[in-house]
Parts: C-alpha cells; structure tokens; sequence
C-alpha cells in the first residue's frame, strides 16, 4: 500500500474548507473520494476537481501543494497519520480525537482547537489561538500534545483544558490565557500578559517573560516534575532535546489571582 | 388561479369533518366554495387517500424576542452542530434547539405548520421580537405582550386602581406592541426576584408592592375578558419546576374565578412530593381539575430526551434551574425593570429520574386531559425540546405500543411511579387535527385559521398516511400557504412571507398620560417611540399582511 497523496492542481481562488475528508475517509475508505462535496466559499466541489489523488492507503495521508488557503485540514482525525507538506489554512486538526499530524511549513490561526487526543508536530511557525477554543466554546484544546519547532501566535493555549503545547520559539500575547489545566511550554519567552485570567495549568517559559501583578512570586525551586517532563520530552528532539541534560531550578508565579489563582508560572534559564 | 384538491380525506374538526373524502378549491389564496359546474379549474391536484388537514398552528412556541437571541448567542456549539446550507430558494441557516429566524420557518413550514406564536413578547423588547418574527418566512406570526411583574401595572394595583384603568393599560400595552393576547409569567414573581426573593407562592405577597400573585392573575384575566380579547389570559403559573408545586397549579385555576385562562406549559406544574425522591406525578389531579373547569385551558410543554435549552421570562426559576445547566453556563438577567429573562441550556436525559417522570408526566397530562379542545400540543419550544420533536410526540400520542416500549426505556423508577403504562388512549388522527389545528384558531380568536370552510385562508397540509405518525407528520406530501405549495415531501419549493396577527382592544386614551410622563421619568425611551405602529409592524412583515382580529368574546365567566 502507499500513502494516499492529494496533490493541489493549481492555486485556489478562495478559502478551502476541507473538513469533511477525514471523517470520510474514516467511514468510507477510498470509495467516492474523488466525488465528495467541498465548500469553497458559497460554491461546492467535488475534491477530484481540485486535487490530483494518488495512492490507496486511507490511513495514511499525504497533502501536497501551497495548502495555506485550505482549512480544517485533518479535522476531526480520528486515527492515522496525515502529512501536510507546505503550509496549512486555519483550523488544522480541528477537534481531532486521534491520529497524528505532521506540517513541514506554517500553519495559520486556531490550530489544534477542540483537540481532543493524538499528536502535531508543525515544522514551521504557527498562527494565534494555537490549541484554544472556538468563539463562545468552553474549552480549548482538552488532551493531545501539539509541538511547534517556531515560533507561535498571541492567545495560545486559550481555555485549553488538558495536554500539552510545546514550542521551541516564542509565544506571542496572552500566553495561557484562561486557561483551565494543561501544561504549556515556551523555549524563547512570551509577549506580555502571559497567563492572564488562567485558572490552573501550568506555563513553563524560558527566556523574557513579563509577569503581570495578578501573578505572585513564589520563589526559587528545584522541581523534580519539571526534570521529568524535560526527560519525557528529550525524544522529540531539536531545541527540547538537551532540556534534561542538567538541573534547572524554577521561579515559580502564582496565579492568575484575579480568576482561580491556582495556575502557575515557572520561569527557566 | 383555481386550484382543486381532488377526493383527499379531509379532517376539519372545526366543521365535524373527519375524514370525509371530499374536494377542496382554493382560488386567490382563499379557500372557496365548490364553484358552478364547468368553471375551468386552472390546477387539479388528485390527492385521493390522502389524509387533508389546515395548516397547523403552535400557539406557544419561542421564536422571537431577546430570549431566543441570548440562547442563539449562547450556544455556538449548537449552531456549529447544525448547519443549514443555503439553497436555490432558501438561506443559509444554522442551529438545532435555537435555529436562526430563517431555518425556523422553513423547518415549521416543511412538518405543515403555517402559523406559530410568540408567547412571551415584553413590551419593551416588542420591536426585537417583530423584527425576529418578520424575519421568519412563511409561517404566519403573532405574539403575547407580558405583564404582571412591570412596575407600572404593580404601581398601580398596590394604589388601588380601578378596573377600567388596568383594562385601559392592558389594551394600551396589547396595541402598543401588536400583541395578540397577554402573558402573565410568575405572576409578580419576576419582581419579587429583584427584591431578593426566590419564591412566591400564590397568596403570598410581592414585599414591594404587597400584592400576591393571585391577584395579578384574577385582575389580568377579568381584564382581557372585559376587553373581549379572545385569547384568554396565558398564565406561566408560579413555582415552575417546583416539587409540589401541582397544589400552586390547582389554586391558580380556582383563583381565575370562573374567567378564561390558559395554563402554559402545565407539566413543568404538576409535580408533587411523593416517593423516595420527593419527586413525583400530579398529572391526575391537574388532568382532573382541567376536565372539571371548563374555563381552564392548558398546553403541555412535553419535555422530549436530549440536548436543547430554557429560555423563559421566569428569571426566579431559570436562577433556580442555573446550576443544572449543561452545557454549564446560562444567562440570567433583568430587562429594563419591566420583567426578566433567564436562558439556561438543558440536556433531557432519558436514565435520569426527575427527567424521566417530566417526560411521563406530559404525556400522562396529554392522555387524561379528556377535551382535545382544551389541550395544546406544545414542547415549549425550545424549552422542553425542539419543535422538530412535534412527530415523534404525535407518534407517542398515537400508537400505544410504541409509547409502552418508550416507557420502557426510561429511568425504571421513573417508569415505577408513572400510571401512564396503565393508559390506553389513542389519539385519533381527528385528535390531533383538533389540538394542533381547529382549537388553537378557536382559542386564540384566528376566524380564518385553522379550518377549510370556504372564506378561510389556503393554509392546507396534505399528508400520506402511514402506519408509522412520525413518518407521516415529518414530510407531508403537499403544505400550502395562501395558496402556493410551498414545501413538498419535507423540502421548501417556494418561499413567501406570511401575517402578522394582532388584536385592537379598545381603551380611554387619557392611559396615555400618566403613561408619558412615566415613560419620561423610568424608562429608556420616550412613549411615542415605544409604540409600534400599524405602519411600521407591517414594514417588518416583507410584504406580509397585518391581520387585526375582531375583539369579541361570548358570555360571561363561567
């Protein structure tokens, strides 16, 4: 078997939505799949028209193209794997609850929202509310682990319930913004306001990081958790695999006080 | 045009009608007498053995008005559940338990509803509520002003005003608004709330203005019966949800004295205190006393299993209800001191006790409630569940062995406690035909509604009969509004907009000034901005008509 490659036939004069192609390809396999309907903007497509498909392997999934006008890519993933090779639309792995994804180039706003299990690994940079909610939703991201080997957006980590965001670069504005529990790494600082209104969960953040008055200093710690999540994560590689290599003591925050209080910050060089 | 329906079944309880097979012609979009032999008829449509009924009207379900928009906003999820794509004809909508305005009326037009009516409109939301109805294509529209926990009418019931001046802001209210009928919701309940209070029983005092609730209820109801309002007065009784609450419902009704009420959404009003859980079923006593009071009329409000959400003007229950909100989050708030709103989302679930016994306990109502004249098919939409439940709730009516295996799927205890496994009635499909077509025309005062005689309008529905009433009620082969087919087999073929319906109850207008300065002094606008007038509601209707009712009501209290 190989991999099932969709090729992009040529450049998309709008926004893509490809949401139905996971769920079925998970219910359906391969049959029709060159007829299934896709909305672009008010119009409807058959995926055939747009894309060239190659290969029979339905659990195995490869996108090829300039996909950075294609949305809710692997959406609702349940198992498998998907590979994206270039840039992402909005909305990648939106409330997927399985499987594992990997981008090469950038992915842009809200992906990994509503995520519930599996993995992605985005190559590249990553747009805001990585891993947060939708407008109005409860929850964010509420298990699964995200890694991103750039840089990321403002507001990730919104709401996020559960699991884990690890990003090699920066994180932008509100950093674990209302956030409810879960653990958020960043290995090259935030921009301001991290963790404003966060409940409980945990940011783990080395390098600037501007701590707002509704975080209260806890002091210095060596931390025997933080030193087994450094080791848990030493096989991802690139900038999270030398983490472990010696002790690092923690300042931790507490906050945001002016929600629960009971999140934290935990600051590292 | 004329257009014949050919040899159908005809089921027209407002003529004695029960599936006589006859013709029925329309021309116009009026319903017209058999015309002289030989006259061209331009469409003939052959519907032998079909089953013809008028189109159905749901005289109490929520589709406009603040409420509804706070839910629409509230829950996104729901409309990221559902979405509607826009068609040749149709728009794009979204939205199961809270559908947009559009998906609204075409989803009612498409099970053969043709009219459905707003029963909580506050008057200071009255032109929210007429932009959202005129917005809701097909279906004809009208709504219910609500009183009975503004300031005004309390100011003045506690200064001991007269009669006449009461009926006077009544009618002043009812045609300010374009209101077809009065509301009273927790009868100065909603007041008491704001007051810190978090109950008020029938004969307690509101500990502002010292008045009980059975007296709003008594003072409104003889109001609309001295204006001749047809509708009655639509009571939303106090102590909703409430365990016990059945002994508030049965003195409510005596405390009408013999003046016409309708009781809304009665279910969530008959629940006693027995058993383990202190939770149980009244419906015999409340089914009793409303087939011994004939001035007593009643809609049940069924509560159907699954996810869907309150949204009432109850402000005290809906604070009360909050923490079982699920999703977890509601909104609970006051509107301009006039009355209040709460919107909490439900989830009905069918291995829960209290909800099990809800569900039995609507349907017990349904089956023992003797006069299909004076029950209502209703689930409160969206409060019990959505109004797209209404076939499978006819199925339940209709076939005894289908609701026994439903029974049989519940919550056991549930089941237990419940009689309704020991009830055999059947609704008839002439039933049905009554309490969803010919009493909610009678009832709301709708003369060319909900029957087929000639002079009515072309409102007709014409199902396939099927062993199965779910089936049958979900897509009828043909519904028709003022003439045009405009859904067939459940999918819209023709979209128009339908009439705003109202009454003109008559009043002194010297109600204006006390109410002017009023006006000036508490409220947010200026009276002349408050009211709606002709004009302007039917500017809001698309090209819809503004159907005035005559205000005429037979003899006295019973």
């Amino acid at each position: 078997m190989t991999a099932l490659t969709l090729t992009l036939k040529q450049a998309l004069p709008g926004r893509l939505d490809l949401s139905p192609l996971s769920p079925t390809l998970a219910r359906d396999g391969l049959g029709g799949l060159a007829a299934l309907q896709v909305h672009m903007g008010t119009r409807q497509h058959a995926l055939g028209e747009l894309f060239a498909i190659k290969g029979d392997d339905a659990s195995n999934v490869v996108l090829a193209g300039d996909l950075s006008r294609v949305d809710q890519i692997g959406a609702g993933l349940a198992a498998g794997s998907l590979r994206v090779e270039g840039h992402a639309g909005a909305y990648l792995g939106l409330a997927m609850t399985g499987g594992r994804m990997t981008v090469t180039g950038n992915v842009a706003e809200f992906a990994a929202v509503g995520m519930r299990k599996g993995s992605i690994e985005i190559l590249g940079n990553a747009g805001d509310y990585l891993g947060g909610a939708l407008p109005g939703a409860l929850q964010g991201m509420a298990g699964g682990q995200v890694v991103v080997h750039g840089d990321v957006g403002a507001r990730c980590g919104d709401r996020m319930r559960r699991g884990a965001i690890l990003v090699a670069g920066s994180i932008g504005d509100y950093a674990g913004s209302r956030m409810l529990a879960g653990t958020l790494l960043a290995l090259q600082g935030c921009g301001a306001h991290a963790g404003y209104g966060m409940r409980r969960g945990t940011l783990l953040v080395r390098g600037t990081i501007p701590i707002d008055a509704t975080f209260a200093d806890c002091g210095r710690h060596v931390l025997p958790i933080v030193h087994l999540l450094f080791r848990s994560w030493q096989p991802l590689g690139g900038a999270f695999a030398g983490l472990a290599d010696q002790v690092r003591p923690v300042q931790r925050f507490m906050g945001d006080r002016g929600a629960d209080g009971k999140g934290e910050i935990l600051h590292f060089e | 045009m004329l257009t014949r329906l050919k040899g159908g079944k005809i089921y027209d309880p407002t003529r004695g009608l029960a599936g006589t097979v006859g013709d029925i012609y329309m021309r116009d979009g009026w319903i017209v007498a058999a015309p002289a032999a030989g006259t061209r008829i331009d469409q003939d449509i052959d519907v032998t053995g079909r089953v013809v009924m008028a189109g159905a009207i749901d005289m109490h379900t929520h589709i406009g008005g603040g409420k509804v928009n706070i839910a629409r906003n509230m829950l996104p999820e729901d409309h990221r559940g559902d979405p509607v794509y826009h068609t040749e004809l149709c728009r794009a909508g979204c939205g199961h338990v809270a559908p947009s305005t559009l998906t609204t009326g075409y989803r009612y037009a498409a099970m053969g509803y043709t009219a459905c009516f707003e029963p909580a409109m506050l008057p200071t939301n009255a032109r929210q509520a007429h932009l959202e109805m005129g917005d809701t294509p097909i279906v004809d529209k009208g709504a219910y002003a609500m009183l009975g926990s503004d300031d005004f009418l309390l100011r003045m019931m506690r200064d001991g005003a007269d009669q006449q001046r009461i009926n006077d802001y009544v009618a002043w209210t009812i045609c300010s608004t374009q209101a077809l009928g009065l509301k009273v919701v927790n009868p100065g309940g909603i007041s008491e709330f704001k007051f810190n209070g978090r109950k008020l029983d029938l004969d307690q005092e509101n500990s502002h203005y010292h008045v009980t609730p059975r007296q709003i209820v008594h003072t409104l109801a003889r109001s609309l019966h001295e204006l001749k309002v047809p509708h009655p007065l639509h009571v939303h009784a106090s102590n909703l949800g409430v365990p016990g609450n059945f002994q508030t419902t049965l003195d409510t009704m005596v405390g009408a004295e013999g003046y016409p009420i309708h009781l809304t959404h009665i279910q969530f009003h008959s629940y006693g205190t027995e058993g383990d859980r202190k939770f149980s079923s009244q419906a015999a006593l409340i089914a009793e006393a409303i087939n011994r009071q004939k001035n007593v009329s009643a809609d049940v409000g069924q509560i159907m299993f699954g996810q869907t959400v309150t949204a009432s003007g109850d402000s005290m229950s809906q604070h009360r209800n909050a923490a079982y909100g699920s999703p977890r989050k509601s909104v609970v708030m006051d509107i301009e001191c006039d009355a209040g709103c709460g919107v909490v989302p439900f989830k009905y679930k069918d291995k829960n006790f209290v909800n099990a016994l809800q569900w039995a306990i609507g349907l017990e109502i349904f089956l023992l409630v003797d006069d299909p004249w004076r029950i209502f098919l209703t689930t409160d939409h969206p409060n019990g569940a959505p109004f797209t439940s209404y076939p499978h709730l006819i199925r339940l009516l209709m076939d005894k062995s289908f609701r026994r295996d439903a029974l049989a799927q519940i919550h056991p205890d549930a089941a237990t406690m419940s009689t309704l496994g020991s009830i055999d009635r059947e609704y008839t499909l002439n039933d049905i035909a009554i309490m969803t077509r010919s009493a909610p025309a009678k009832i709301l005062g709708l003369t060319d509604c909900g029957h087929l005689a000639p002079g009515a309008r072309a409102d007709v529905v014409v199902y396939r009969e099927d062993a199965n009433p779910e089936v049958m009620f979900t897509a009828p082969e043909y519904v028709f509004k003022n003439g045009t087919v405009v859904a067939r087999d459940g999918e819209i073929v023709a979209v128009m907009w339908g009439d705003v319906h109202a009454v003109k109850p008559q009043f002194d207008r010297a109600i204006e000034k006390p109410l002017a300065d009023y006006f000036e002094r508490h409220l947010t606008q200026r009276l002349g901005n408050f009211r709606i007038s002709d004009d302007e509601v039917r500017g809001l209707t698309n090209g819809g008509e503004l159907r005035v009712h005559a205000c005429q009501r037979d003899g006295s209290p019973t």
